[in-house]
């Protein structure tokens, strides 16, 4: 599918309660304090949420960047 | 000034942590959440350099995850020894544990969860029996939580498997409301009064329009959902809420269906005041509160008018008004969902509570027909005990503390564990008084905490009674007995601090009337001159204090 990146950033906003200029396309876990491997979590259950997906085991443990969650979701969405 | 309350689980309960600190923030909570690290609930309470004994420290929370039935062996052995552990700490700080449920999905679930459940039924009973003897001790009610929301909606195999959490994110958003829940009620006054309004609220219909007879709160069809409305309403007031009317109606039509519809199930002596007329609801509820002596900051309002919620939201905003819902079938789900109520344990005096204010009126009446208030006062019988506080009574106590607004002389409050260590203080004479009448028992209603650090002149550092037992000369028996015993030990003098508050008028009042001499915010009394105190009604009868 096509993901929107407003509603994809918004998303990653919301979920790890960034500040406003905090966000970036390419963010990965550990570039801003807010976005730690407990985040993730919610970073993950929220984009399941969002776009009506589900992650298998693999995907939780590897798809750590905004890039590469984008990617997923075109690619399986 | 935050309090940290730290996490004991057997999964990673960070997640809990990032969510409760966000919801305790948002609150303006003073509680802080400190997470103890992964399976830390056996080895942290042994450690004393892990939290849980940091100075921050006021509170222990137990999250334990249903994995402990399976993963360890002798789960009721290592509870007792835990629980053993808590029990023998010197200042015990306030534990709330969350009580367990058993995980039905395993092999042969029709055999084996059977034995599964009553192991988490062992448990829960240990937990509750320990909670029985020990006030700092609370039970949070995790079954609670999984038997209304289920399984498959808070847990997730894929995020236990990743992060070794046994709630999944959105459980842990259940799980992490539910504690903030537990820990806000430990650190806000609960709401004391349930102003309720009749038509669609208490029953279905409209009395004026539907008559009598057209009313729906019988046991079937749509009145059901009234009438466990009713029913909630009632175990509010069994525990120690009150509750009031507030209606527009003709006032001997409504009185008529409360006092005889065959299908209500509450009568007009379950409402501690009532007020039923074509008056505006904030005046009227304005009343109530005047009438029983409370501020409006301790109201709910009830009314399913959308109109009349947002005239007493606009002329009283200190009054929470109730999240009335669409459909009368959530009415009870509405209730519980409402925070106000909330507190981790009752009292005896909390299940009095109601009856007292039945109990008062027959006071008044009797009051009216006495010729003289002398009179009055003998013919009360009125009996205090006096005495020094054990920790069965600390909770008791310490929320008369938190709660008494108007007849307290300094309105300071104390976090339970400051209490606690005032209670272990040798320097310091905690003292608590019950009163009893012809008319009722109204149990510990008064509390005096004395300082004693120099023994030629005593300091209370506050004194305060409920305001259901003052105007009976029992403030002027507490405070005598207080000289008393001071003199006796062989002070020279008593002094009473005071604070004005903007709720404490009727305290500062008395103290003014009582024959002391007002010095740098206190009151000092000569215990030479026991004739200036105040005169008494009241046969006091005192344990031994040390």
């Amino acid at each position: 599918m096509t993901v929107d990146e407003s509603r994809f950033r918004e998303c990653i906003i919301r979920s790890l309660r960034l500040r406003s200029g905090e966000y970036r396309p390419d963010l990965r876990i550990g570039d801003v304090e807010q976005w730690d491997s407990v985040a993730h979590l919610d970073v993950l259950s929220d984009l399941e949420k969002e776009f009506g997906v589900r992650f298998g085991l693999d995907d939780m443990a590897t798809l750590t960047s905004l890039p590469e969650l984008r990617n997923w979701l075109e690619r399986t969405g | 000034m935050t309090r940290d309350v730290v996490l004991l689980g057997d999964k990673t309960l960070s997640l809990l942590a990032r969510h409760l600190n966000a919801e305790l923030r948002q609150a303006g909570s003073a509680w802080n959440v400190i997470d103890a690290g992964y399976d830390s609930w056996l080895v942290a309470p042994l450690d004393p350099r892990s939290a849980l004994f940091a100075k921050a420290t006021a509170a222990w929370a137990f999250v334990l995850s249903p994995r402990v039935l399976e993963n360890v062996p002798d789960i009721l052995a290592q509870l007792d020894a835990t629980l053993e552990r808590l029990g023998s700490l010197s200042a015990p700080p306030t534990v709330l544990f969350s009580n367990l449920f058993a995980d039905p999905l395993h092999a042969m679930p029709l055999a084996n969860n059977l034995e599964r459940h009553a192991l988490a039924a062992s448990v829960n009973e240990r937990l509750l029996s320990f909670r029985e003897t020990h006030s700092w001790f609370h039970v949070v009610d995790q079954l609670g939580l999984v038997l209304q929301h289920g399984i498959d909606a808070l847990h997730d195999p894929r995020f236990e498997a990743t992060a070794q959490v046994y709630y999944s994110p959105a459980g842990t958003r259940a799980l992490a409301a539910l504690w903030l829940r537990a820990l806000r009620c430990l650190e806000r006054p609960q709401k004391k009064v349930c102003v309720l309004d009749l038509d669609n609220t208490l029953w279905g219909g409209t009395l004026g329009e539907d008559g009598a007879d057209g009313l729906q709160m019988s046991d079937s069809g749509p009145g059901l959902a009234y009438r466990r409305f009713q029913r909630a309403l009632l175990e509010l007031r069994r525990s120690g809420i009150l509750l009031t009317l507030c209606s527009k109606n003709n006032r001997d039509e409504a009185l008529a269906v409360l006092e005889s519809h065959p299908d209500c199930l509450l009568r007009p002596a379950d409402f501690a005041h009532l007020e039923i007329s074509w008056d505006r609801k904030s005046q009227a509820i304005t009343r109530t509160a005047q009438a029983l002596g409370l501020g409006l900051d301790s109201l709910l309002f009830v009314d399913d008018s959308a109109l009349e919620r947002a005239e007493v939201a606009r002329l009283l905003p200190e009054v929470d008004i109730f999240d009335f819902p669409d459909d009368p079938a959530r009415l009870v789900g509405a209730l519980a969902a409402y925070p106000g109520f909330d507190t981790l344990r009752q009292t005896d005096e909390d299940r009095k509570r109601a009856d007292a204010y039945l109990e008062e009126a027959q006071r008044n009446a009797s009051r009216a027909s006495a010729t003289s208030a002398e009179d009055f006062y003998r013919s009360l019988e009125l009996r205090l005990t006096i005495f020094s506080a054990a920790s069965e009574q600390a909770a008791r106590l310490h929320q008369l503390l938190m709660k008494t607004n108007q007849f307290n002389l300094t309105a300071e409050r104390l976090s339970a564990e400051e209490f606690r260590a005032l209670l272990a203080d040798p320097a310091y004479l905690v003292l608590g008084m019950r009163v009893a009448d012809r008319f009722g028992d109204s149990g510990i209603t008064g509390l005096a905490l004395v300082d004693r650090r120099r023994p030629a002149a005593w300091i209370v550092q506050n004194f305060l009674l409920s305001c259901r037992v003052i105007g009976r000369t029992v403030e002027n028996a507490f405070l005598a007995w207080i000289v008393g015993v001071a003199a006796r030990a062989g002070a020279q003098s008593v002094a009473f601090r005071c604070l004005e508050t903007p709720r404490n008028e009727v305290a500062r009042n008395f103290l003014r009337s009582s024959g002391g001499v007002e010095s740098a915010g206190s009151w000092k009394f000569d215990v030479r001159r026991p004739e200036a105190l105040p005169q008494h009604f009241v046969s006091i009868d005192a344990a031994q204090v040390s």
